[in-house]
């Protein structure tokens, strides 16, 4: 049998439609402007550097007594966990009465060339941890990590879990060696040394093209054929275009940390094995023993969720839990089933919260 | 912000278009296959007059977007053709096959752009392909401006032997990057063309199962969901790996050989080099480091001052309570002359 239901003239007569939705949509384009992104007000409380210490306006009359701290990558910005009315983490969680505050690490220039990954976790990390604690008169915060974020903030638990009483793991990778790891299998024969010398700051260009390279054909083609089933619709091609501005929105990266990262974790795989080595101290996973919550996204191509439930594996916690969400690295934020999240996390924290004795 | 002026106003555009289409749909039912290329060009004539018009955002988007529709032209020309050889067949599955195989290894030879020379290849590639090859050529230029700049002898002062074999090694440097590129290139033109393999047996399995494909949409995912496989099915090689490495590294070794031969340039103008901002930058960094260090100390050293201070200040108020009661029994001891 032919498998073809269609003929040349009905090809043709696609196209023609394809054309003309695109010709509207292309001044759709012209008529939407630039977008804006961020849903919930916020003030800064802290600045250091190119760090800046988001404090988000409360949502409730009473919210939780200790504040949960959001670590975010420094690969892309933070503003996807805040995207827009109705598509944000960071709401979620201030409609579930918590405290939240936000690390914006900026965007590094050449003056940032020689940071390591103990500036900016034992620095600007416990610097930000400590405004907290001051700030709220206690003890111990909540921390959140996101991917890279998540990764930094389990480095620093283990190195400074007196000041963690709860710590939540987002699409966090913990062994970067596991066979669907593309990322990992890409950069197993680069120079990153060479790299580092030769460029400094690793341009956010090269990160993009290396994130696209993981499906190229869905993420450079594909994806821009369905935008055409949507540009009649203003509203759809706005949140389109905010994806778009965030996903290439990449800061430069930190020539020095860059260089730790990739060797320590991605090439050598040291954390798994407690080899990690942040300043003068070795990171060891197995210090951590308060509560921990690792979430991970099942259709994750970025970070395999195999990576991050090695995490279960590793840490001395008697209080570990794991939470599966469908969808991938950035759709567990910004899709349909998202709203989800930040109410399991909150309840999750609010479950472990100050009227406990300490973990 | 007024709207773009187009470049014929009074034009029907829609209008142009669907008598065009007519007529290369009356083409195709008579089974002559045409390329719809000049629609394609026109379309992207018409949007350099339009592009300036749109704001950054929009502009990237609508670029990548215009992309696109040529793999969507380009997948309907193939069909055209596809279709056309595969009237002839009818329903018998076998005539058919092999009606469509010559377009199939058409799509095979434009993919590995056979006889055009390694570089035109990167343009003649899959159209799927074009996207993430402009991108590593903004990442290239971005990471490695004016490369062949090393070599313009005249404009770069340095002694004579030394210097020609800096610039050799540079050179060299140049052809093993211009190597690795092409090896890699040769990579995704072997997934592309695994590809079209893939394509063929799934319009042998669309046949068998009877699956119709209904729609030039259809087409288009099913050949992103073949690359995709393709891709995915090679990428995690060892060779893969390898060939991606050593494609970055070449790089690297270039712009680094480059950089060795800029900062002699600008040594030699007695101007600021590459090499001695590096070096500043980690000085600025390990002095940063110390005055945070400081700035820790120093709160600290404030809080212990505080401290102190709160401890002398209630041990001069009990000092002075304690002489305060001295002073009372000395008096009353007067008073009663005891």
């Amino acid at each position: 049998m032919n498998p073809f239901a269609m003929n040349a003239g009905d090809a043709a007569r696609e196209l023609f439609e394809f054309n003309t939705r695109m010709a509207r949509g292309l001044q759709t384009l012209a008529d939407i402007g630039d977008v804006d992104v961020g849903a919930c007000e916020r003030e800064s409380v802290y600045r250091e550097d190119r760090l800046v210490l988001y404090h988000y306006q409360p949502r409730v009359d009473q919210p939780h007594r200790v504040p949960v701290l959001i670590v975010y990558a420094l690969v892309n910005r933070p503003y996807m966990a805040d995207l827009q009315e109705g598509r944000s983490l960071i709401q979620g969680l201030l409609d579930a009465g918590l405290d939240v505050y936000l690390v914006d690490w900026g965007y590094p220039d050449g003056t940032d060339r020689y940071l390591e990954l103990d500036d900016y976790i034992n620095g600007y990390l416990d610097r930000c941890v400590e405004e907290l604690r001051s700030r709220h008169a206690i003890d111990r915060v909540n921390l959140l990590g996101i991917c890279q974020g998540g990764t930094f903030s389990l480095c620093y638990t283990a190195l400074h879990q007196q000041k963690i009483r709860n710590l939540v793991t987002t699409v966090t990778p913990v062994d970067f060696h596991t066979p669907d790891d593309l990322l990992s299998h890409l950069v197993r024969y680069v120079d990153v040394d060479l790299c580092v010398d030769t460029l400094g700051n690793i341009p956010g260009d090269l990160l993009n093209w290396t994130f696209l390279m993981l499906k190229p054909f869905r993420l450079t083609g594909q994806k821009y054929m369905d935008l055409v089933d949507i540009l009649d619709d203003p509203e759809k091609a706005r949140n389109f275009m905010r994806m778009e501005k965030w996903i290439f929105d990449s800061p430069d990266q930190a020539g020095e940390a860059y260089r730790q990262f990739i060797k320590q974790f991605y090439q050598e795989n040291r954390l798994v094995k407690g080899e990690v080595v942040i300043g003068d101290r070795t990171v060891n996973l197995g210090d951590i023993s308060i509560p921990l919550l690792n979430v991970f996204a099942r259709d994750d191509h970025l970070v395999p969720p195999d990576s991050s439930r090695a995490l279960g594996g590793c840490t001395a916690s008697d209080d570990y839990s794991e939470l599966e969400f469908p969808g991938g690295h950035i759709g567990i934020y910004v899709s349909a089933r998202a709203r989800e999240l930040p109410v399991a996390i909150a309840e999750w924290l609010v479950q472990r919260g100050p009227d406990l004795p300490d973990p | 912000m007024d709207k773009p002026q187009q470049p014929f106003p009074d034009f029907d555009w829609a209008e142009a278009q669907q008598r065009y289409l007519d007529a290369v749909a009356a083409f195709a039912r008579a089974g002559e296959a045409r390329e719809l290329e000049p629609w394609q060009k026109a379309l992207e004539f018409w949007w350099q007059s339009a592009r300036p018009g749109l704001p950054d955002d929009g502009r990237l988007l609508a670029d990548n977007l215009l992309q696109q529709s040529r793999v969507f032209h380009y997948l309907t020309g193939q069909l055209g053709a596809i279709l056309s050889a595969a009237s002839t067949a009818g329903d018998d599955t076998a005539a058919w096959q092999e009606a469509i195989e010559g377009p199939l290894e058409e799509m095979k030879s434009w993919l590995s752009g056979a006889g055009a020379g390694f570089i035109p290849a990167v343009e003649q590639q899959a159209l799927a392909w074009k996207l993430p090859a402009d991108t590593w050529q903004r990442v290239v230029s971005v990471i490695s401006p004016a490369p062949g700049a090393a070599f313009d002898a005249a404009a770069v002062p340095g002694p004579g032997r030394a210097f020609q074999e800096q610039l050799q090694e540079g050179a060299r440097l140049w052809a093993d990057y211009l190597y690795k590129l092409h090896c890699f290139q040769s990579r995704l033109t072997r997934i592309g063309i695994a590809a079209v393999d893939r394509l063929r047996d799934r319009l042998l399995e669309a046949a068998r199962e009877e699956h119709a494909i209904e729609s030039l949409r259809q087409l288009y995912d099913l050949w992103i969901d073949c690359n995709e496989e393709a891709y995915a099915a090679h990428v995690f090689t060892d060779e893969y790996a390898r060939s991606w490495g050593e494609l970055i590294n070449a790089l690297m070794a270039f712009k680094r050989h480059s950089q060795e031969l800029v900062d002699q340039a600008l040594d030699a103008f007695n101007m600021p080099t590459h090499q001695g901002m590096d070096d500043l930058h980690e000085r600025l960094q390990d002095m940063r480091r110390r005055m945070k260090s400081w700035d820790r100390r120093q709160a600290g050293n404030e809080q212990t001052i505080r401290e102190l201070q709160a401890e002398l200040e209630k041990l001069r108020r009990e000092l002075a309570a304690g002489r305060g009661a001295a002073k009372k029994r000395r008096t009353r001891k007067r008073k009663d002359g005891t």
